[in-house]
């Protein structure tokens, strides 16, 4: 079973995307920070991590994927970044950090759920 | 800048007009998102959007599905009544006969209570009752004088010809239209054929039909003899309660003469 790791401060975000997912059989992290994230894609290494950017505490989803994908332990981990609406520049910087592919919130669930079977090819 | 953009292309690709690049040093003048990041219930629009988006495409594609299953059902139905009317070409003018059957059929099915999904069953299988004649030779079938009794042991083997063609299917109709077939000449007290089945051992649908069959030949002209006025025809029907046909069919069936009246006036050209 593929494991998704999903990253995000809002619960109500986390668990929106776990409805959706569910859908599909994955398996179901989730985190609410990026120091937690790294955690548990260290101890996990998950398939894929859906990565908020924007998130309280010291470190963002950016600085999170640069040292996921610089780690050769989880640096094949896909990544898709999620950035709100009006953050774009977070996109390139999403890209230099080594990220798969984006979302831009709010996203489309039926998107995402194409994206997440395209990446763990399903 | 340039480069980076470019080399980011899957975002071109993928939302060209919703992508702005902004300028590095603008980026904390544009940064009035919250660190929160968005507001859920605008997340959950975007949920409430795509299940609109889910439901009308399925609900097109029902329709269309729909639209194929009606298409398949009729051109089945086509298939089956081709197939009596090759069976009764050499002998039946009209197919009035079939339809006019039919209907008498299903008159019996309803009166005798039966739910309207089993009806509509025997509306479809039964004019496949006689498909066995294919079976059997010119000089046999289409020989006006009487038959002797080897000729006669022939022309019964239509039913068991018929079973034969229908029989094996998956399809529920083409296994009624074969235990129909096999058992439209088989009478309640047992004398009829191929087997001598009596009473409830012979399948509904067989009952049924070996009385709308029979009234059907008594009331129309055929090259041999005359109709039969209406009375005399349910006279005949009648004095056979019980001993060709199955009482309560023959009740139901005597019960609602203006019904018949009207299906023979309907359904004769």
């Amino acid at each position: 079973m593929k494991k998704i790791l999903i990253v995000d401060d809002r619960i109500e975000v986390r668990k929106l995307v776990e409805v959706t997912l569910e859908v599909e059989n994955y398996q179901l992290l989730q985190a609410d920070s990026a120091e937690k994230a790294l955690e548990i894609a260290r101890r996990e290494k998950p398939d894929l991590i859906l990565m908020d950017i924007m998130m309280p505490g010291g470190m963002d989803g950016l600085e999170a994927t640069r040292i996921l994908k610089k780690d050769p332990e989880t640096k094949n981990c896909a990544v898709i970044i999620l950035t709100a609406m009006g953050q774009e520049y977070d996109l390139i910087e999403g890209k230099k950090a080594g990220a798969d592919d984006y979302f831009i919130k709010p996203f489309s669930p039926l998107d995402l759920l194409r994206k997440v079977e395209e990446i763990l090819g399903e | 800048m340039e480069s980076e953009w470019q080399c980011f292309g899957i975002i071109y690709d993928r939302n060209p007009e919703k992508i702005e690049i902004v300028n590095p040093k603008e980026k904390s003048l544009n940064s009035n998102t919250s660190a929160g990041g968005i507001d859920p219930v605008e997340q959950l629009k975007k949920y409430a959007e795509d299940l609109v988006s889910v439901y009308k495409s399925e609900k097109e594609k029902r329709k269309d599905l729909e639209i194929a299953r009606n298409k398949l059902k009729e051109s089945y139905r086509e298939t089956i009544n081709r197939l009596v009317l090759a069976s009764e070409y050499r002998d039946e003018d009209t197919g009035d006969h079939i339809v006019r059957m039919a209907a008498y059929c299903v008159l019996i099915a309803e009166k005798h209570g039966l739910p309207g999904a089993e009806v509509e069953k025997i509306r479809i299988a039964a004019p496949m009752h006689d498909v066995g004649k294919i079976g059997i030779p010119d000089d046999i079938l289409l020989k006006p004088g009487k038959l002797t009794g080897e000729e006669f042991e022939i022309i019964k083997s239509h039913t068991l010809i018929g079973a034969k063609i229908l029989g094996g299917s998956s399809s529920e109709i083409l296994q009624l239209g074969a235990e129909i077939a096999l058992t439209h000449h088989e009478k309640w007290n047992g004398k009829g054929y191929p087997r001598g089945l009596s009473g409830t051992a012979i399948p509904l649908a067989g009952r049924i039909v070996a009385l709308a069959d029979v009234f059907d030949a008594l009331t129309s002209k055929r090259p041999y003899k005359d109709a039969f006025p209406f009375e005399v025809a349910c006279d005949i029907i009648k004095k056979d309660r019980g001993e060709h046909f199955d009482p309560e069919l023959t009740d139901a069936f005597l019960n609602n003469m203006d019904a018949v009246l009207k299906i023979k006036a309907e359904t004769t050209s």
